[in-house]
């Protein structure tokens, strides 16, 4: 672990070689090969890539939800490999804000209550949770259905009760998996437009998309093919 | 401290969520909790009270009173009046009252009836069973055997005497003429609850030695021995015993000692045998219950993986996870339980009812009934709970 650099402070995640296979039957399949990866704090970053190139792998590495087969992993100063099951679970709540591909927002729960989900397990006081969940689901515009089930709002809706549940700690990293995956434009539009501005009060934000045209609202885009990353176009790091 | 009672009321409350929103599921998996601690509950309160009030009735009649029989041997039927003085020497003793019986005819107002019973009891008889309604009891000096004094029966006086107050009237009984002296009230002795059947003309009763004197006995075969107030019953039995044998120079079969106080010693240990038979038969209806439990948080999980996977992705610590599905559990089986109590309190209120017994709550097979749900819902929640807990989040998010 001691030969990660510790000039790296401005760094909000290193990763270096990671890999990450998959044992089927009797093959190994190699779906992220020899990723080298840091981001500094406050950047936009998007990770750009065909189906299958292994980019929610990836992510989900990020986000702690998943153990790299091997390579070193740092987050916010801690090497993610030392940690056990709940501090990993306390390092998910403070520390990421997950947008999931397909949303997974609980059917059977309000918007209002499922933004408040992680502010339960944070720990906050009912009253301050109240205010903290009208405040975000403010921002994203969706004062008034703050009661609906998820069945009762449209695909941008929940995307964006999604987006609120995944900024409501104030979490350092916003990931994002295909946040416009399934928009049409104009709300996609909508949805990039609160990416920004998210961004610019000095959110980190890591955009996974397939989507060329989406991912040149980040200022930083990093390919992925096969489970193999390189820097892209636009560069800012 | 804050977070952990946070932790437990969300649980409740997403328990509850939980529970509503498969109303029919809970429902049916309540039932054999409900179904095991209604029969736990029902069948210790219906043995208790039923073996309660048959103890209560058995020391009302045998309390610090020791049942004598003295058959004897062919040298020496039964036992002398000496002999019983012998015995009332013995430490602990309080009085003797030797009982004789027989069956004689009473003539009254020229008509003759066949089936009275005439019992000989001791004075000292009196002193322990509170049996005189109106009237007295005998007096030491009428108990020579010449003084012809009675004490009648409820039933002697209406199917006999056919009339109220009869207390100075002279009744023709076995050939001689009685005072009436007093009258008895509901009888509480053995021998004449034996007694009480339909074509008996009652009862009466005078000093043993009258009885002696008619049936030309010498002898006497039968005695309650009283035992003081505060010596032991089982020392003035061993004594008694011993007394005996010296009598009869220990010939075999030759007396019997009866302690009814043994017997309800007897009876309290058939009862705590009963009691945890039935508790055992029922306890496993409540296994049973605990095993739909289990299957149904297991589905419950199963069903919410992805649910437990999302959870732990936005910070849900595998104790939370664990708490949540072991409060599940629990609160299902404690609703189970406490329908179930009222089951079996039910239950018990109709079966003691039927015995024609007072029915009381038994607080000790209430606590049972919630310690057991609870026991139930911890034991067979955890293996479920703990599965959750120990989900791979990526493995749980991906699922179905
Ligand atoms: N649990 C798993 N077991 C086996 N193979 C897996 C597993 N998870 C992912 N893979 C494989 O890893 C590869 C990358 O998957 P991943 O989900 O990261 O792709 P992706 O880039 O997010 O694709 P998309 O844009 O379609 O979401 C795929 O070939 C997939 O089949
Ligand atoms: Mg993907």
């Amino acid at each position: 672990m001691s030969n990660i650099a510790l000039d790296n402070s401005d760094k909000i995640l290193v990763m270096r070689d990671i890999c990450k296979d998959y044992k089927m039957g009797g093959e190994t399949l190699h779906v992220l090969k020899n990723i080298d990866l840091s981001v500094k704090r406050g950047q936009f970053l998007a990770i750009l890539g065909p189906s299958g190139s292994g980019k929610s792998t990836l992510m989900n590495i990020i986000g702690c939800l998943d153990v790299p087969t091997s390579g070193q992993y740092k987050l916010s100063g801690r090497v993610i490999a030392d940690e056990d099951e709940t501090s990993l679970a306390n390092i998910r709540n403070k520390e990421i804000g997950f947008i999931f591909q397909s949303f997974y927002l609980l059917q059977r729960q309000t918007a209002f209550e499922n933004v408040e989900l992680p502010l339960i397990y944070a720990g906050m006081p009912e009253k301050k949770r109240k205010e903290r969940v009208e405040e975000v689901l403010e921002k994203v515009g969706l004062a008034d259905k703050m009661y609906n089930l998820p069945n009762q709002l449209s695909g941008g809706q929940q995307q964006r009760v999604a987006i609120a549940r995944a900024v409501s700690t104030n979490p350092t990293i916003l990931l994002a998996d295909e946040p416009t995956g399934a928009l049409d434009q104009k709300t996609g539009a909508a949805v990039m437009d609160l990416f920004h501005s998210l961004n610019e009060e000095g959110r980190t934000i890591i955009m996974i998309t397939h989507d060329r045209k989406i991912a040149g609202h980040a200022r930083r885009i990093v390919k992925i093919l096969d489970g193999i990353i390189s820097e892209g176009d636009v560069e800012d790091a | 401290m804050r977070k952990f009672f946070g932790m437990i009321s969300e649980s409740i409350k997403m328990s509850v969520q939980n529970i509503k929103s498969n109303k029919m599921r809970s429902f049916l998996t309540m039932l054999g909790i409900m179904i095991g601690v209604a029969s736990v509950i029902g069948l210790i309160t219906i043995v208790q009270t039923a073996t309660d009030y048959v103890m209560g009735q058995f020391s009302e009649l045998g309390a610090g009173t020791i049942t004598v029989m003295t058959p004897g041997t062919s040298l020496k039927v039964g036992l002398s009046e000496k002999d019983i003085d012998t015995l009332r020497s013995i430490d602990g003793v309080d009085g003797i009252a030797p009982s004789v019986s027989t069956t004689v005819s009473a003539v009254w107002d020229g008509e003759i009836y066949d089936n009275v019973t005439m019992e000989g009891v001791d004075v000292s008889y009196f002193a322990h069973n509170d049996i005189i309604e109106d009237g007295r009891s005998f007096r030491e000096f009428e108990a020579d055997g010449y003084t012809q004094v009675c004490i009648v029966d409820k039933t002697f006086t209406d199917k006999v005497l056919k009339k109220r107050n009869v207390i100075g009237q002279t009744v023709h009984i076995g050939g001689y003429d009685y005072l009436i002296i007093g009258i008895q009230g509901d009888s509480t002795n053995l021998s004449a609850a034996y007694s009480d059947n339909s074509n008996s003309d009652g009862s009466v009763m005078v000093p043993y030695r009258n009885v002696m004197r008619m049936t030309f006995a010498n002898n006497i075969t039968n005695m309650n021995v009283y035992v003081k107030d505060g010596a032991s019953t089982a020392d003035v039995e061993t004594a008694l015993r011993q007394e005996l044998d010296r009598i009869y120079n220990k010939a075999d079969n030759a007396f019997s000692v009866i302690n009814l106080e043994s017997l309800v010693n007897v009876m309290g240990s058939v009862q705590s045998m009963l009691t945890s038979m039935l508790g055992g038969i029922a306890s496993i209806a409540l296994l049973v219950g605990g095993i739909g439990i289990m299957n149904m948080m297991l589905t419950s999980v199963s069903e919410r993986t992805r649910e437990i996977g999302l959870r732990k992705a936005l910070g849900a610590e595998p104790a939370r996870i664990q708490v949540q599905f072991l409060m599940e559990s629990i609160i299902l089986s404690l609703m189970g339980g406490f329908i179930g109590i009222l089951l079996g309190l039910v239950i018990a209120y109709i079966g003691s009812s039927l015995m024609d017994v007072a029915f009381t709550i038994s607080w000790g097979a209430i606590a049972l009934g919630v310690g057991f749900s609870a026991a139930v819902g911890i034991i067979f929640g955890w293996m479920p709970a703990r599965r959750a807990s120990q989900l791979n989040p990526i493995d749980a998010l991906r699922s179905e």
